[in-house]
């Protein structure tokens, strides 16, 4: 096994774009030689397949709108990609009624005193193609 | 669950906004700060006062090129909580990178906050070792070592064993690459294509750096080449399925009869991949297809 982890740590690096929904264009960042200086991708617009996934590699978690499943008739307009190089237990996706928005929290020992965790939230968000109208559960 | 359950928590907001106002668009592009979109603006900035939140990406960096004018304008930005802005190592934009088939540029941030990583054990790349230059440098190596002699005593074949390995893995050290870890990429992905990405890139800054003299020769020199890369990705990509597509015949049907078929197959593959012609031929029982 080449993997080995330890509790070493790192400075993320985010790469945000619109894409334009271009699998050329997505190609062109994931294989380029410059993919693996970035830990964080945050795409608006990404490719979407006709399955409704978007194109990734293996050593990205593919993080989809929390809605992508629970309301599958919405065009998905954001996607995260988190390296897998980051620990697991760092990140959580927290759930958010939008097709447009993806929210992840990271967990780390950021402020002065290491004990007391905080966190980072990335918000990838973007104009809906189609307007998404929450549930009267969600607005309340 | 909530999203930010303490003051001192961070909050960092990406996104297309698709928004314009004074605060982060070029003051030349007047024409964007009507009132029409001033307004649609507005819950975004009463967003960005309730939270408390600023605004990382400077003012007037173009982030967007209309396909049509050609104007660069805002649209895409970063806010976060104001102390959370002191983390910020860097936040730009980088033209060069804007890859083709997109109109929009890549906001690059890197971020003071530490997380936990797991590291990867390099290894060595054989693929990209030079053996001339190895095989130059092992002889001169191999030359400071005592001429071979009988070995007679086990001390000895031990002595002579660990020279000849330590010389070895000395050379390996001096001349082999490390394997960068890099496993982003696609199993068609080629060097040639990581080398077009890179010219790409450069025409593409230098594109930008002239984007105020319209008739500068690096705007259609870039659009050529961004159309030669992106066709090239295409072919590449094609090519690789068709390699896929002939393994399939061979190992299902054998080459002697997959041949007639298979030319047949690759035609259909190379003017569409996912016609109905290529899955007719697919599906269609090995005797009936000499028909079609």
């Amino acid at each position: 096994m080449s993997e080995q982890w330890n509790n070493s740590m790192t400075r993320p690096c985010i790469w945000q774009q619109n894409l334009n929904t271009s699998l050329i264009a997505q190609h062109s960042l994931l294989n380029g030689p410059i993919a693996c200086n970035w830990d964080l991708i945050a795409l608006q617009e990404p490719h979407i397949n006709k399955m409704k996934n978007t194109i990734s590699s293996p050593y990205f978690h593919a993080i989809y709108p929390t809605t992508c499943f629970s309301s599958p008739e919405f065009t998905l307009c954001t996607v995260t990609l988190i390296s897998k190089t980051f620990d697991t237990n760092s990140w959580q996706q927290i759930p958010f009624p939008s097709p447009d928005v993806v929210v992840v929290q990271f967990l780390g020992p950021f402020s002065d005193n290491v004990l007391h965790l905080t966190y980072t939230m990335i918000v990838s968000e973007q104009r809906p193609k189609k307007q998404y109208q929450p549930s009267s559960s969600t607005k309340s | 669950m909530s999203i930010r359950p303490l003051a001192d928590n961070h909050m960092i907001w990406l996104g297309d906004f698709n928004r314009h106002h004074p605060l982060w668009d070029e003051d030349r592009n007047t024409q964007l700060f009507t009132s029409h979109y001033l307004n649609a603006a507005q819950p975004l900035l009463n967003l960005i006062a309730d939270y408390g939140m600023i605004m990382m990406l400077p003012k007037g960096f173009p982030t967007f090129q209309s396909s049509s004018s050609k104007n660069w304008t805002c649209p895409d930005n970063i806010f976060c909580t104001d102390h959370t802005g002191l983390s910020f190592i860097s936040c730009t934009t980088n033209p060069a990178l804007r890859g083709p088939a997109t109109d929009h540029v890549p906001i690059l941030s890197i971020l003071e906050l530490e997380i936990s990583q797991a590291t990867v054990k390099t290894k060595h790349d054989f693929c990209e070792m030079d053996w001339e230059i190895f095989k130059d440098k092992l002889k001169f190596k191999l030359a400071k070592i005592p001429p071979a002699q009988p070995v007679v005593t086990d001390n000895k074949f031990q002595t002579v064993a660990h020279n000849l390995t330590t010389t070895i893995q000395d050379i390996i050290e001096q001349v082999l690459p490390k394997s960068k870890p890099n496993p982003h990429s696609k199993r068609w992905w080629t060097k040639d294509l990581t080398m077009m990405h890179c010219e790409v890139a450069k025409l593409s800054h230098l594109s930008y750096r002239n984007k105020s003299y319209a008739n500068h020769y690096s705007h259609e020199e870039y659009c050529i080449k961004q159309n030669q890369y992106t066709k090239a990705i295409n072919k590449t990509k094609k090519e690789h399925g068709l390699i896929g597509l002939r393994i399939y015949w061979v190992i299902k049907f054998g080459w002697l009869t997959a041949t007639s078929q298979l030319q047949q197959a690759m035609a259909a593959y190379q003017e569409s991949p996912h016609s109905n012609k290529l899955r007719e031929i697919m599906q269609t029982p090995i005797k009936n297809r000499a028909q079609h």
